[in-house]
């Protein structure tokens, strides 16, 4: 593990950054237009590439790992922008290790700009709740998924469910009869959250053999998003406070100068650091296929979730009485931190989940 | 100090590797080879390895090849810690002396001063402290008081240095003293080299917490130097400490992650084997939650420092890394310790002598002794100054005096 950046992976961090600034999106999702709005901003997101991260294509001469998608991902935290990026990650990562027609199919829409996104019960710390019956016509599913990050702008939805013993993964159009995708209001409206309810909606099976392990791996991969997300997060709520804190003066200076406000500040790039250090340590772990590699996911999102959180309050506070309004940006940095601090396992989970495997280990070790 | 090696990471480890295989004393590494006891018997014996290895090279790798290091790289130096620790090779002797003085004077000091006390710095045979900190400047570094009269061609010293480390054992000092009382007060210091015998030294230990002792005051009473002692131009000494202190050691971090995890593991050891109570500390999910965190931070400190040497590498210019790994390591280890007395409850709180003191105290005295870490060396408030003014650019205080 290195840490050094590509050019490459340099260039398509800014070339991110530039169109996200050109178009500020966070704000977006309070507007009535906002469904359209997300879906506009991904095509736009798409043509720049991003739907192809994390995929190897050599057609498109074009390879790219678990690298690139967190680093993008810690872009798009940066500018709070709405959109399906990690549950479409996901889907191309099931999609991608499936010999199906229909996965190859899907896929290929997919990186044209077609919203997917996986469903994942992992999400909202949920197990599988939908069941697949054969009939004359095709697969056709019953059953609910809570909580699906994106699913609001989805063109389509990958629904893991169980069928004849063991889970599979089916595709559904959600304009299909039998599906019902609901937005929920939620803290963060850029999380794009809905439930999707299946009441006999017929779909294509996209991954049958093995699902599970790939199923897994693309929960491990949400998971290191969401949390280079909240980096991303993290990162511009605590330049927003510190370039207020510069600024704004009370008693005659600036309240940065001021010890109370530079060691929270300091405190803040501790933890911002923290949160990027992790991230990159799984990043780097998932690309190179370390057999750790999952312990890695647990330690990223646990740091950079409440990391994320922390700063953002922390960046509000430092912003005194206008930090509490609607009109102020910080409150959609919050949001977002909360809700990622909240999805794909929350932080406790994760320490237990390092604690079974450092205890265990260890026990290993000493006999 | 400038990488100038052109040998590749793995010929450098191939290189050091055979070497140590030729020369560590027989069945070093086995069950049965213990270094020595006795304080005084395994001084020498380290030295005995320091002089052997700094003969070929192995001491102080990261100087430059004409001053008998290697102009190591980086990713070399991190290797050899690495295979030194693997190892179990001790610290070399005096490496306050190899880490801040040999550096400094190699840099600034004349040809004469290399070709005296660089040398027996390698060979551990002359051990050098530091005399920096005072009662009245400790945060406030700059503010220091000792006095550095010239007198003809020698230089008359005057003052208290204290949190002096093992000024009773050093041959030499090196210090700031204040040679121009009347410059704005970063500008009259000047950086010199006093040996340990001059008339006019007292060392006076001070007790730590934990009773033990490491730590001294010195008291200097007209004690003369010559002029040729002093490194760089006179009262240019915080401009030629802070280029030392300023070329942070970035694979130092190696060293204590190592010793993080090591401590770690044994708090976690002494969590799954200790009853409390009728009840394992490791089943419970507040000391399962605190030791993952824990775990963390280990891992974090490790991956700060390698995120730190590929920015070093990448743009010449450190990242700000480097004291946010001070004050995050400083604040972990400490709680480190804090977790280690708090796991067994009450019991925690026995120490060596008592019958049923965990791990015969060594816990009680780890906490006590760990309160130094967010002081020494800088304290966590200074490091988080540090952070905000250079790192976000935030005003400096409006009442600090320059």
């Amino acid at each position: 593990m290195e840490f050094r950046l590509s050019d490459e992976q340099v260039a398509l961090c800014a070339s991110v950054r530039k169109l996200l600034a050109a178009r500020a999106p966070a704000r977006t999702v309070f507007e009535s237009d906002s469904i359209d709005a997300a879906r506009t901003l991904w095509g736009q997101l798409s043509d720049a590439g991003l739907s192809t991260l994390g995929l190897d294509l050599p057609d498109l001469d074009l390879e790219s790992s678990a690298i690139e998608q967190m680093l993008v991902a810690e872009e798009l935290g940066r500018a709070a922008a709405p959109t399906p990026y990690i549950g479409l990650e996901a889907a191309t990562l099931i999609l991608s290790r499936s010999e199906l027609p229909a996965a190859a199919d899907l896929l290929g829409r997919a990186l044209d700009g077609h919203i997917v996104v996986a469903a994942l019960p992992a999400a909202y710390g949920g197990t599988v709740g939908v069941k697949a019956s054969e009939e004359a016509t095709g697969s056709v599913l019953h059953g609910e998924v809570l909580l699906v990050p994106g699913a609001t702008w989805a063109n389509t939805v990958l629904i893991i469910a169980e069928a004849e013993g063991s889970v599979r993964v089916y595709a559904l159009d959600i304009d299909q009869a039998g599906c019902t995708v609901t937005p929920a209001p939620s803290i963060d409206p850029g999380s794009g959250l809905a439930a999707v309810t299946l009441d006999g909606a017929a779909a294509v099976p996209v991954l049958v053999d093995d699902a599970d392990k790939s199923i897994h791996d693309a929960v491990l991969l949400a998971t290191l998003l969401a949390a280079a997300e909240s980096t991303g997060i993290a990162y511009t709520a605590l330049h927003m406070a510190a370039d207020y804190a510069r600024t704004r003066e009370q008693f005659g200076h600036p309240i940065g100068s001021f010890q109370a406000i530079k060691h929270k500040l300091a405190d803040m790039v501790v933890d911002v650091e923290n949160s990027r250090s992790a991230c990159y340590g799984a990043a780097w772990k998932l690309r190179d296929g370390a057999e750790d590699a999952e312990t890695f996911v647990h330690m990223a999102k646990a740091v950079a979730a409440e990391g994320g959180t922390h700063v953002a309050a922390q960046a509000l506070q430092i912003h005194g009485g206008i930090g509490c309004t609607f009109e102020h940006p910080i409150h959609l940095y919050l949001r977002r931190a909360k809700a990622n601090q909240l999805l794909y396992g929350d932080t406790p989970e994760h320490l237990e989940s390092l604690a079974v495997e450092f205890l265990a280990t260890e026990r290993e070790h000493t006999r | 100090m400038t990488a100038t090696s052109t040998q590749s990471t793995a010929e450098f480890t191939a290189e050091l590797s055979d070497w140590l295989d030729a020369n560590l004393p027989k069945g070093w590494g086995t069950r049965g080879f213990k270094l020595p006891k006795d304080p005084n018997e395994r001084r020498d014996f380290i030295r005995e390895l320091q002089r052997q290895m700094a003969a070929d090279r192995w001491i102080a790798i990261h100087w430059p090849a004409e001053f008998g290091g290697r102009g190591a790289t980086m990713d070399q130096q991190i290797a050899y810690h690495a295979e030194l620790a693997r190892r179990g090779v001790p610290r070399p002797l005096g490496h306050i002396g190899l880490n801040l003085c040999g550096p400094t004077i190699i840099r600034h000091g004349t040809d004469a001063q290399r070709e005296r006390f660089l040398r027996p710095m390698l060979d551990g045979d002359e051990i050098w402290c530091e005399g920096f900190s005072e009662p009245g400047a400790g945060s406030d570094l700059a503010g220091l008081r000792t006095r550095g009269r010239i007198e003809g061609d020698e230089l008359v010293i005057t003052g208290q240095k204290t949190w002096n480390t093992g000024g009773h054992y050093s041959q030499w000092m090196f210090a700031l003293v204040r040679t121009d009382p009347d410059a704005p007060k970063h500008q009259g210091l000047s950086f010199v080299l006093l040996p340990m015998d001059s008339p006019g030294i007292t060392v006076r230990p001070i007790e730590r917490i934990d009773r033990g002792h490491d730590i001294n005051d010195v008291f200097l009473d007209d004690v003369r130097v010559p002029l040729s002692n002093v490194v760089g131009p006179l009262n240019s000494g915080w401009q030629v400490t802070r280029t030392t202190l300023n070329h942070e050691r970035y694979t130092q971090f190696l060293a204590s992650q190592i010793g993080f995890r090591r401590t770690l593991d044994n708090v976690a050891e002494l969590a799954k084997r200790t009853n409390v109570l009728g009840k394992r500390p490791a089943d419970r999910p507040d000391v399962r939650s605190a030791l993952a965190r824990k775990w963390i931070a280990s891992e974090l400190i490790r991956l700060h420092g390698l995120r730190n040497i590929a920015s070093v590498q990448s743009s010449g210019e450190p990242g700000p890394e480097g004291a946010i790994m001070k004050v995050f390591g400083q604040e972990q280890e400490k709680e480190l310790y804090e977790l280690a007395v708090d796991v067994s409850g009450a019991l925690g709180l026995l120490d060596r002598g008592a019958d049923s003191a965990q791990d015969r105290g060594k816990w009680v005295y780890g906490y006590l002794r760990s309160r130094a870490s967010t002081i020494a060396g800088g304290t966590s408030e200074i490091q988080r100054n540090v952070i905000a003014e250079r790192v976000l650019k935030m005003p400096r205080d409006p009442w600090v005096k320059q």
